[in-house]
């Protein structure tokens, strides 16, 4: 029975008259897609094998490529589609759970563009941010309940450690297993260049990279790996991994086959042995637990750096993030359910979890009727696509954001979602050398450098337009959105106006 | 340094240790202070009475004796040293510990040895003298686990669902009766003469804290546990 | 309602409705998992197998670690994996339960018993008598 043959999804399109038979193509493509015939002096090419990455079109010296889709489709069903069909298939062939990466791309609403941004007019004037004072200086951190002072009478200062950011962008946590050590070093050094941070994810941090400590976060996950005095001490902050969006509840398995080398070295285990992050961590079942945790870590690091835990954006995030603001963790970062992973069982990341535009109204909202909101500070991740989601994410009440899609594809990712095959050719989701060189660290900083740069103008501008000159007067200020399209239970739960309104 | 912990918050207690310059610290009346000796090394550290959970968590060298017992998470994350445990020892012990050693007289509650794995020269090793609860060696990776049931009369010393996830590393229990119920990708046999060898060490330094002949222990009946190769974890993944 | 309320009600039913021991209701509450009913004794295997099956909605997952007063005495519980930490101690004919030595410690410096119950065993406590 041939039911896991399926036609190629994509097709190759070579323009026989722009061709030369240069053989870039072959080479660039680690999936063995293009091959030389010798008898016909042409390319071609096994469409098959093709992941869409766009290698070999961005390649080509002629421009002689294009990828299209195939067109192939069963007999249209809008219930039984062509996805879920093949899904069988290969389930019935290989009684395997169905494996994919990168962030859920089902058509779920995209609140972000259901949410539209306000501009002064007359009243309260514009601010041209290139000319004028502008601010996006954000600290991260713990408020303080109430001011002291010494006995003559002058405040202390008694604020718990803080991160300090140039712009309310840092990058999220993506393991050294899961990215090539080229991705991030990229990541390091664009930090540091900018002004804000990256983060180790689970995978520990390796050694050359301890210099960049200042600018790093240093990720605790339930599988500890690599996590030791050292390591805590290296970075400007502590996170602590409780769940990512893309796969809520589900723990992670780096198979033995990928602990070589310097991974295992960061990682602290030996070649060839299963790295396993087991669901949860096993000393916190509870809100007590994590603060447990928390102080453990505080304690090993002498209270200096602030704790932040990351959590998956889930239906009852708002009480959840009420008890982590509890816990003495210094700053929490929720996740959405269309964040990115490097391999994910494929129902797990397109049905689990909530969005992260809910989930953060929700949580902001919560912390502020509590009346503890400066416990913490919020960082919301899990698909900002552009800086125009930044400013419509601060005005939810986010205090920063976490990018990682973004800056992945800022280093060439084209989201063809093939990571957990380790065959990427843009030399990121890889560990094979010959692939991972291809991502040249100089080009691959300065064109995160680039994109940071870009977006911090563009939140300025929107903030001038808007006649907000410091991005604190815009963190939590929902009457600067208003949606679009939305139902009064959704605009209800965003806290926002509907636009007219 | 002697530190009378009678009454003190954890905060102070842990600061008192970590600004002391002696290499031996004596904490007198201690009493559910939590994260004592955390990431410590060089400086060892005598307690008298009951510390609380995350005792030693990230322990980098430093040896604790505990003259008494401990409650959970002791040893988390622990990279080397030593914890020395005079009573009984509560839940998830050794969690997740890369290297060193704990040592102790009584029993451990449940999980004990959760995720234990070894790096290069650190096998962590833990020796508990009486019984665990369920899970023991959980997700285990690495390092040796031995629970000698003294006072069980061969009884089996553990709970449920030893094992569970093991892949790596070493189990020893010394039991007239086979653990039941294990997960097919682990195996267990009666330890061979050549099997006990290889913890003899240990199981002679339990004795020389605790007291006990190590040889005469080693005698008897031991099974052994270990992941088995040839029916490792299969979570069939397909792409999609 | 709170996870209190809704296992106070569920205790309710099973002990005063449905006439279940104390152990009984434990033992639906907190079953134990099949793999460890299945190698119990005949007669044990069909007790906890009844309970499992006759009042399979009300098995309690997740963690919990309960303290239940009831006419006369006291029941103490943990989830049956035992992710919460419980400890009873006891001094003549006092009885104490906490989730850290320390605070018993607190209360009796002396305690004489100290020991911690395995997951999804009661602990039952009356004034009269005292059993395991």
């Amino acid at each position: 029975m041939a039911v896991d043959y399926f036609y190629p999804e994509y097709e190759i399109v070579r323009d026989p008259n722009r061709c030369i038979a240069c053989r870039v193509c072959e080479r660039q493509c680690a999936n063995k897609v293009h091959s030389y015939d010798e008898a016909s002096g042409k390319m071609v090419c096994d469409d098959a094998k093709c992941v869409n990455c766009h290698r070999c079109v961005a390649l080509c010296p002629t421009r002689a490529l294009k990828i299209v889709p195939s067109g192939d489709t069963f007999k249209s069903n809008s219930n039984w589609t062509d996805n879920y069909m093949k899904e069988i298939y290969r389930q019935a062939n290989s009684g395997g759970v169905l494996l994919s990466s990168m962030g859920n791309p089902d058509n779920f609403p995209v609140y972000w563009d259901k949410i539209l941004i306000n501009a002064s007019q007359v009243t309260n004037p514009s601010i041209d941010p290139l000319r004028e004072p502008m601010e996006t200086r954000t600290f991260l951190g713990k408020k303080p309940t109430h001011v002291k002072r010494d006995s003559n009478g002058r405040l202390v200062p008694n604020l718990e450690p803080q991160l300090e950011l140039a712009l309310p962008i840092l990058f999220g946590g993506m393991s050294y297993g899961a990215i090539s050590y080229n991705a991030h070093e990229c990541l390091a050094r664009a930090a540091e260049t900018i002004g804000t941070f990256y983060n180790t994810g689970e995978g520990g941090l390796h050694k050359d990279f301890y210099k960049y400590g200042k600018n790093t976060i240093v990720q605790v996950a339930s599988g500890r790996f690599g996590v030791h005095k050292d390591y805590l001490n290296a970075g400007a902050a502590i996170e602590i991994k409780i769940g990512q969006g893309a796969k809520p509840g589900i723990g992670g398995h780096l198979p033995g086959l990928k602990i070589v080398g310097d991974i295992s070295q960061t990682r602290m285990i030996p070649m060839g042995s299963d790295a396993i992050s087991p669901a949860p961590h096993h000393d916190i079942y509870s809100i007590e637990d994590l603060h447990q945790l928390v102080y453990s870590l505080k304690e090993a690091t002498n209270y200096e750096k602030p704790v932040i835990v990351k959590i998956a954006a889930v239906h009852n995030v708002a009480a959840i993030a009420s008890g982590v603001a509890r816990s003495g963790a210094d700053i929490i970062a929720i996740d959405g359910f269309r964040g990115g992973t490097g391999a994910a069982p494929t129902r797990i990341r397109d049905n689990v979890g909530i969005p992260i535009e809910l989930a953060l109204a929700a949580v902001d909202q919560r912390l502020r009727e509590e009346g503890i909101r400066g416990n913490i500070s919020i960082i919301c991740g899990g698909s900002i696509r552009n800086s125009a989601d930044v400013v419509k994410a601060i005005a939810l009440g986010a205090d920063a954001v976490y990018i990682a899609t973004a800056a992945l594809l800022a280093l060439g990712c084209h989201l063809c979602r093939s990571c957990h095959t380790g065959n990427c050719n843009w030399g990121i989701a890889t560990q094979k050398p010959e692939l991972v060189k291809r991502l040249n660290t100089d080009v691959g900083t300065e064109h995160l450098i680039n994109m940071l740069t870009a977006w911090g103008h563009e939140i300025t501008e929107m903030m001038g337009g808007m006649g907000i000159n410091s991005i604190e007067a815009l963190r939590g200020n929902r009457l600067m959105l208003r949606g679009i399209g939305l139902t009064d239970r959704e605009l209800a739960i965003l806290g926002i106006k509907h636009a007219g309104e | 340094m002697n530190i009378n912990a009678k009454a003190m918050h954890f905060k102070d207690l842990n600061a008192k240790i970590r600004e002391c310059d002696d290499s031996q610290v004596v904490i007198d009346n201690c009493l559910g202070q939590r994260y004592i000796g955390t990431g410590l090394n060089h400086k060892d550290i005598i307690i008298n009475g009951l510390p609380g959970n995350a005792l030693g968590a990230y322990l980098d060298g430093s040896k604790i004796i505990v003259n008494g017992s401990t409650q959970e998470a002791t040893g988390d994350t622990m990279n080397e040293g030593e914890i020395v445990i005079y009573g009984n020892a509560g839940d998830a012990t050794g969690y997740a510990m890369r290297g060193g050693k704990i040592f102790v007289r009584g029993n451990s509650g449940y999980r004990t040895g959760i995720h234990m794995k070894e790096y290069q020269d650190k096998i962590p090793v833990i020796v508990i003298g009486g019984r665990v609860g369920s899970f023991l060696g959980e997700y285990q990776a690495g390092g040796v686990i031995v629970v000698l049931g003294i006072g069980e009369a061969g009884e089996l010393p553990v709970g449920y669902f030893t094992g569970t996830g093991m892949h790596g590393g070493k189990i020893f229990l010394r039991s007239d009766h086979e653990p039941q119920g294990l997960p097919p990708q682990v195996i267990c046999r009666v330890a061979t003469k050549k099997d006990k060898a290889a913890v003899m060490g240990y199981v002679s330094e339990f004795c020389a804290n605790f007291g006990g002949d190590p040889a005469e222990l080693l005698n008897q009946k031991f099974y052994l546990l270990m992941p088995n190769t040839a029916n490792p974890y299969k979570q069939l993944y397909v792409n999609n | 309602m709170t996870d209190t309320e809704v296992i106070t009600y569920i205790v309710d039913f099973l002990v005063r409705k449905q006439g279940l021991s104390l152990t009984e209701m434990s033992n639906v509450i907190a079953a134990p998992f099949w793999s460890t009913i299945s190698r119990k004794e005949p007669a044990e295997r069909e007790r906890l197998s009844y309970l499992r099956n006759a009042f399979a909605s009300l098995l309690i997952t997740g963690p919990f670690s309960i303290l239940l007063g009831f006419e006369g005495g006291l029941l103490a519980l943990n989830d049956r994996l035992k992710l919460r930490s419980m400890v009873v101690g006891e001094k003549g004919d006092m009885v104490y339960i906490a989730s850290e030595e320390a605070a018993i410690r607190v209360i009796e410096p002396n305690v004489e018993r100290i020991w911690s119950p395995r997951g999804g065993e009661p602990v039952i406590v009356t004034l009269d008598h005292l059993h395991k």
